[in-house]
């Protein structure tokens, strides 16, 4: 069976209760002969005294190196030297003074034997009071406060989060949307070159600035280069810049976030005019920023989260990579002690079974209790003695394993009152079956002594008992709070890093789709504008203002981060299964021609994946004389009804030659691209061209 | 006549990566596009083997690894002998830390840049030739350092340092100034003694440890939204 005792360092305080109690039980139970009253009382109380000096002693004398490092033995050592030498202290000092009475030696020995189990069960009582306070003051001075504090924070960051994504969402629309819209509108009157300086424009004053500002996915390449391309200036040692530059500085939420705020400095020095001075040096496992010329900013919950701490006026230190720690899960609030919010500490009134006191320490119990079948001082031990003894060593260890098994055939928690119950009641069938036994061997009974009998077992059995598995109870029930405790900590720890990393997880998806998927797109706009392709660079426009962005918006609000993934991605064939039919005509021009074959291939599936969302393609190829057909059917959905050729529609023109042909169209729930071509009209082109391009192209616009 | 310089681009923007090999490398004379990939990986998968003069790619690839990164590894590899790197980001700087060792040279050029092909020919060729190239719109938005280096020159020499780092040639620096060759030749020394760089040291190359130096001791001057 588990064992959940926690054997703590050895103490005195059982020594005390069983000085006093042996005081009481000397005073009320020994004939004071030829003593007056108070030479008596001085004589036992100092024989007392005397015998707790000697046990007190006993527990300094080291026992590690013969009973090496076990708490467990050093416990049963210590405790039971102590109370042999204690015992064997009173007996000698009852002796002298002439308070011995001339017991037998049995009786002496039997002294020893109950002392020592006596010292055991009030030890191991103590011990699990000690685990229950240990405990208890774990869960009320630290776990609570400091899942208090987390959950106080957590409120914070999930306010400061989303004030951030309604505040993202009104800047997209409000920094890009509309201004692109409007952009649209002016340049349909403009010529190319006006409108392509319009667009350029747009990029670098606005939309550079902004997804730059939204998540500062510059810092990709380093901190201390994102830095300089803001305009600070950092003093570091070269080793720092190294380190940076390959990514080993800082993690990437820690770099993100002292990106945020080494930059909101920065334009607190554009206000005030002043240029702010930072370094950087690594110290301590942390990275220290000391700023100088301005005043810095406070830190935000984000970055307190983050691990980035205030270390002095001035200075703060954020963790190296690797190197976090969580300072705000191990602080303790002021301002939270009475707070109602997180975890309440309660001791539960319910006995789960889990930290009873083992069968061994209830036969000491038991034991304990044996001798005082009103055979003490009687110098013969008959069968009738030696029966009860036994009977009341074994009815009390019978009936508690009893009561366990109960206990676990159940599986729910009792309440403390049946466990008392149950122990009453084991001290009254051990009475009964003491008594029962003198009966049956011819003692007489009277009603007083019945009584006696029935009352001392109450108290040596029931009480004891009892008293042993209420601290136990306390005992588990500390620990099941502390866990609880600790659980819902970690649970809170744990939403915390969620809405954290999902929060950063957000703004880099919204700064990736307006920097890759706008601002590229946007460049390659003002590149069509350069080249005079006017329709196509307007056509382009129109797709960010009218799906991308509206779609961006919409899976923001919504928050389906998945979906902004999606708009973040650029299709390429990876993202698709791709079945290719066999036949020998697909392995002739898989070898013949592969770069042909590949950009056929890899273009369908990028499309079929940005623009049908298609998971699977199936590529079949037929040869009829000198004509190829290849054929990639995806399972994508259905084509809109206004789409038309694009630009990326000439690679495919460009891919079947000036002979060939290629179609689009839809078979019932698959769409079918069907490529005609002349082995001979692509021949030279499939060789020669020395940048036949790979990757995705746009297909319908 | 100026030798081909076969140029490998890696650009994840589809029609930004069509235009650029077909609409605008195609007009710069001695320039082919040798191939064009979308990801890095899409290059390291495809042609392990492939070399070329210069390595055009976009800093930013998505996901996998990312084009500086690509360029740190081919130029280590000898695979190519210049870089260009293509960004929507202003962050010159990133030049000033790039391993020129073995001759490699890098440029910067900010996406909307390319479609000045005068600007984009300077960038290929000057990497392709070992020297240090920054897009001439970013150059225009940087200032010196109070403290560093570049305050002890002289307004002069901070403009023909300035010219040097966008990839000019002696020849193209007088023209422009009005100068005669000579003439910048000294004010090109004269920067080098300033910012105590020594010419004669065994695997420098003065001109590229100027522009270094320059991008390390000037910041931006635009002012943040």
């Amino acid at each position: 069976m588990k064992e959940n005792h926690d054997w703590h360092e050895p103490r005195l305080t059982p020594f005390v209760i069983l000085a006093l109690a042996g005081v009481l039980f000397m005073a009320t139970s020994f004939d004071p002969w030829e003593f007056d009253p108070w030479t008596f009382v001085i004589a036992i109380t100092a024989t007392s005294l005397l015998t707790l000096t000697v046990e007190a002693s006993a527990l300094r004398i080291p026992l590690d190196r013969l009973l090496q490092t076990r708490p467990r033995a050093q416990w049963f050592g210590h405790y039971g030297l102590a109370s042999a030498l204690g015992s064997i202290t009173l007996i000698a000092c009852l002796e002298i003074i002439g308070l011995s009475q001339q017991r037998a030696g049995f009786v002496l020995v039997l002294v020893v034997i109950t002392r020592a189990a006596n010292t055991y069960i009030i030890a191991y009582g103590v011990d699990e009071l000690i685990s229950f306070r240990r405990d208890a003051d774990l869960a009320r001075a630290q776990l609570k406060p400091s899942l208090q504090l987390i959950t106080y924070v957590n409120t914070r960051l999930d306010k400061l989060t989303q004030d951030t994504y309604r505040h993202d969402i009104d800047t997209i629309n409000d920094c890009v949307m509309k201004p692109l819209v409007a952009l649209e509108s002016t340049i349909q009157h403009q010529t190319s070159a006006q409108a392509a300086r319009e667009v350029e424009s747009f990029i670098d004053d606005q939309l550079r600035p902004l997804s730059q500002r939204l998540h500062p996915i510059a810092v990709k390449v380093g901190l201390i280069a994102a830095l300089a391309a803001e305009g600070i200036d950092v003093r570091t040692a070269p080793v720092v810049r190294e380190m940076d530059s390959r990514g080993e500085l800082l993690d990437e939420l820690v770099q993100v976030e002292l990106f945020r705020w080494i930059t909101s400095i920065g334009a607190t020095g554009q206000t005030t005019g002043a240029s702010p001075s930072i370094s950087l040096i690594i110290e301590n496992r942390a990275l220290r920023i000391d700023v100088t010329t301005v005043v810095p900013a406070e830190l935000d919950a984000r970055q307190e989260i983050s691990g980035m701490a205030v270390v002095g006026p001035g200075s703060i230190t954020a963790p190296l990579r690797g190197q976090f720690i969580d300072q705000t899960a191990v602080g303790r609030p002021q301002q939270m002690q009475d707070s109602k919010d997180g975890a309440r500490l309660h001791i539960t009134s319910r006995w789960t079974g889990e930290n009873d006191p083992p069968v061994w320490m209830i036969a000491l119990v038991a034991l304990g209790a044996a001798p005082a079948v009103s055979f003490i001082a009687n110098s013969f031990v008959g069968p009738k003695v030696i029966v009860a003894t036994a009977a009341s060593f074994l009815v009390p260890v019978v009936l508690y394993i009893l009561m366990q098994w109960r206990q676990r055939r159940r599986r729910s928690d009792a309440s403390l009152g049946l466990m008392a119950l149950w122990w009453v009641g084991i001290g009254l069938a051990t009475s009964f079956t003491v008594v029962a036994i003198m009966v049956v061997f011819g003692s007489s009974i009277t009603l007083g002594s019945f009584m006696a009998e029935v009352a001392r077992y109450l108290m040596r059995l029931s009480l004891f008992g009892g008293v042993l598995t209420l601290f136990g109870a306390l005992a588990a029930s500390a620990r099941t709070t502390v866990a609880e405790v600790a659980e819902q900590r970690e649970v809170a720890l744990a939403e915390r890093w969620r809405t954290l990393t999902d929060y950063h997880e957000r703004a880099r998806l919204i700064a990736e789709v307006l920097h890759r998927r706008v601002q590229s797109r946007l460049a390659g706009i003002a590149l069509l504008f350069h080249l005079d392709q006017q329709s196509d660079a307007l056509a382009q426009l129109r797709e960010i203002t009218s799906e991308l962005l509206p779609q961006l918006l919409t899976a923001l609000t919504d928050s389906d981060l998945e979906h902004a993934a999606h708009l973040n991605t650029v299709a390429s064939a990876k993202h698709i299964h791709i079945e290719y039919r066999e036949s020998p005509a697909l392995n002739i021009l898989r070898s013949e021609h592969p770069r042909l074959f590949g950009t056929m291939v890899d273009e369908c599936a990028a499309n079929a994946y940005r623009h049908g969302r298609a998971q699977r393609m199936r590529v079949e190829v037929t040869r009829d004389g000198n004509w190829w057909h290849v054929t990639c059917s995806n399972n994508g959905k259905a084509l809109d009804e206004n789409w038309r050729p694009g630009l990326g529609a000439r690679q495919y023109d460009d891919a079947v030659g000036p002979d060939g042909s290629w179609s689009m169209s839809r078979v019932g729930a698959t769409t079918v691209v069907a490529f005609t071509f002349r082995a001979s009209s692509v021949e030279n082109d499939d060789q020669d061209s020395p940048h036949s391009t790979n990757g995705a192209a746009d297909l319908v616009r | 006549m100026n030798a081909v310089l076969d140029t490998i681009v890696v650009e994840d923007e589809p029609l930004y990566r069509e235009l650029l090999c077909t609409g605008l490398m195609s007009q710069l004379p001695g320039i082919r596009v040798a191939a064009a990939f979308a990801t890095a990986e899409q290059l390291l998968e495809m042609a392990p083997d492939l070399r070329a003069d210069v390595l055009l790619t976009d800093i930013d690839l998505g996901d996998g690894e990312d084009g500086y990164a690509l360029a740190m590894r081919l130029a280590s590899a000898r695979r190519v002998r210049g870089v260009v790197l293509l960004s929507n980001f202003a962050m010159p700087a990133l030049l000033a830390d790039a391993p020129t060792t073995g001759g490699v040279g890098w440029a910067y050029l900010l996406k909307t840049s390319v479609s000045d092909l005068g600007q984009l020919d300077l960038a290929l060729r000057g990497a392709a030739a070992g020297d240090l190239v920054v897009d001439a719109t970013l150059t225009d938005s940087l200032e010196p350092q109070i403290t560093g280096p570049l305050s002890n020159l002289t307004s002069r020499q901070s403009e023909v340092l300035t010219l040097m780092a966008n990839g000019w040639s002696n020849q193209h620096i007088a023209d422009a100034l009005v100068l005669s060759v000579r003439s910048v030749e000294s004010v090109v020394s004269d920067i080098i003694r300033a910012l105590s760089i020594n010419p004669h040291e065994s695997g420098i190359n003065a001109r590229v440890a100027c522009v270094a130096m320059y991008l390390r001791s000037t910041k931006r001057t635009q002012p943040r939204p």
